[in-house]
């Protein structure tokens, strides 16, 4: 979904799935943690198009029907999704 | 112990712990007898609605202080007292089997608590069953709202969950019987970040709506801090320190307080170099 330098992952994930799973990390400084809603889809059945789309904030009509592809950015970051 | 002064009464408590003493003897056929304190003098009162963290190493009593609040250990001495009905319950001398309905117990790992294949409404039902409930299926219902869980899991067999739903059933056979207290032992610890969210906020909600009152143990404190409105850091079987959530992260008192949480991992990868000194020293004997 996306990979690049712990310090662009960390302070600025581009992925929802990345900033989810950053923002359910419990630190001292949080007061709630929020977690990822809904359960893992069935890997024997994958959604079809972006496979987060089922939990995706952010899903519109294209993330149901086609599979985003890597896209490369100047901060050594790389992301699979439809908002970039 | 560093107690704050501002904490209340402990007039209001449901569960009180009065100069618990827990020791294991410890022999081998060849070696000499050796008593280990698991739990030295340990005090504190957890009110009505109230969620007690309580936080320490591997070692430092937290488990066994859980076990014994709600019988399942017998102290070595000190006194243990559960409120029901304006009743008192000395936990000593009752009987596992009567205080089952007023005290309860979530086990960190889902995998081994629960029978995996029985069925979940079996799970539900039969403390239920015990407690000689009439609306057993009203009741059950009730549970899987609370915690989230579809009806249609119902028929299914434990080993057909996730962890997390799991984790989910063993919180709803905990609330079922309406208990007043229950331990929380580590429920989040085997649950990924994306999940502990979840549980945190069930356990939330069931306290709010239900008014039980929490033991939650954890190691991770971070995750005591969001859950409990005080925390008790527990240190080789005594209690070192005891106040507000915030005042014990905001400013901690006790030098292994102020350890827990300055060797904490911030997540912040530009921090990964600047690693702080660590007060506590180790004096050789």
């Amino acid at each position: 979904m996306e990979s690049g330098p712990s310090e662009v992952i960390f302070k600025k994930p581009r992925h929802p799935y990345t900033l989810l799973l950053v923002e359910s990390i419990a630190t001292l400084d949080k007061d709630i943690i929020k977690g990822i809603p809904g359960s893992m889809p069935d890997l024997s059945n994958p959604p079809v198009g972006c496979r987060f789309n089922t939990r995706c904030p952010f899903a519109r009509d294209i993330c149901f029907k086609e599979e985003p592809k890597m896209k490369a950015f100047s901060d050594g970051d790389e992301v699979a999704c439809w908002l970039y | 112990m560093v107690m704050r002064l501002h904490v209340g009464s402990i007039s209001d408590y449901i569960v009180k712990v009065e100069n618990l003493k827990v020791y294991f003897t410890k022999s081998g056929i060849f070696s000499k007898k050796y008593i280990v304190k698991a739990l030295d003098n340990v005090t504190l009162s957890i009110k009505e609605k109230e969620v007690m963290g309580v936080v320490g190493e591997s070692g430092s009593g937290k488990t066994t202080l859980g076990r014994v609040t709600i019988g399942l250990q017998k102290p070595t001495a000190g006194n243990i007292y559960i409120r029901v009905d304006k009743r008192e319950i000395n936990v000593n001398k009752a009987k596992l089997k009567d205080i089952s309905k007023y005290v309860q117990m979530i086990y960190q790992d889902p995998y081994s608590s629960i029978d995996p294949i029985m069925r979940v409404y079996d799970v539900l039902a039969m403390p239920l069953k015990y407690k000689k409930e009439i609306d057993i299926d009203g009741k059950i219902e009730e549970a899987m709202r609370l915690v989230d869980l579809p009806l249609e899991l119902l028929e299914n067999r434990v080993y057909q969950l996730s962890g997390g739903q799991r984790q989910r059933l063993s919180i709803a056979r905990a609330i079922v019987v309406n208990p007043k207290y229950i331990v929380a032992d580590e429920p989040t610890t085997m649950l990924d970040a994306s999940l502990k969210g979840e549980i945190l906020k069930i356990i939330k909600d069931a306290r709010e709506s239900k008014g039980f009152s929490f033991m939650f143990i954890t190691h991770e404190l971070p995750i005591a801090k969001i859950i409990s409105d005080r925390i008790a850091v527990l240190y080789l079987g005594k209690v070192v320190e005891l106040g507000s959530s915030n005042e014990i992260i905001k400013n901690p008192l006790h030098p292994y307080t102020q350890g827990l949480i300055e060797v904490y991992p911030r997540i912040d990868p530009s921090l990964r170099d600047k690693m702080k000194e660590i007060k506590i020293k180790v004096r050789h004997s």
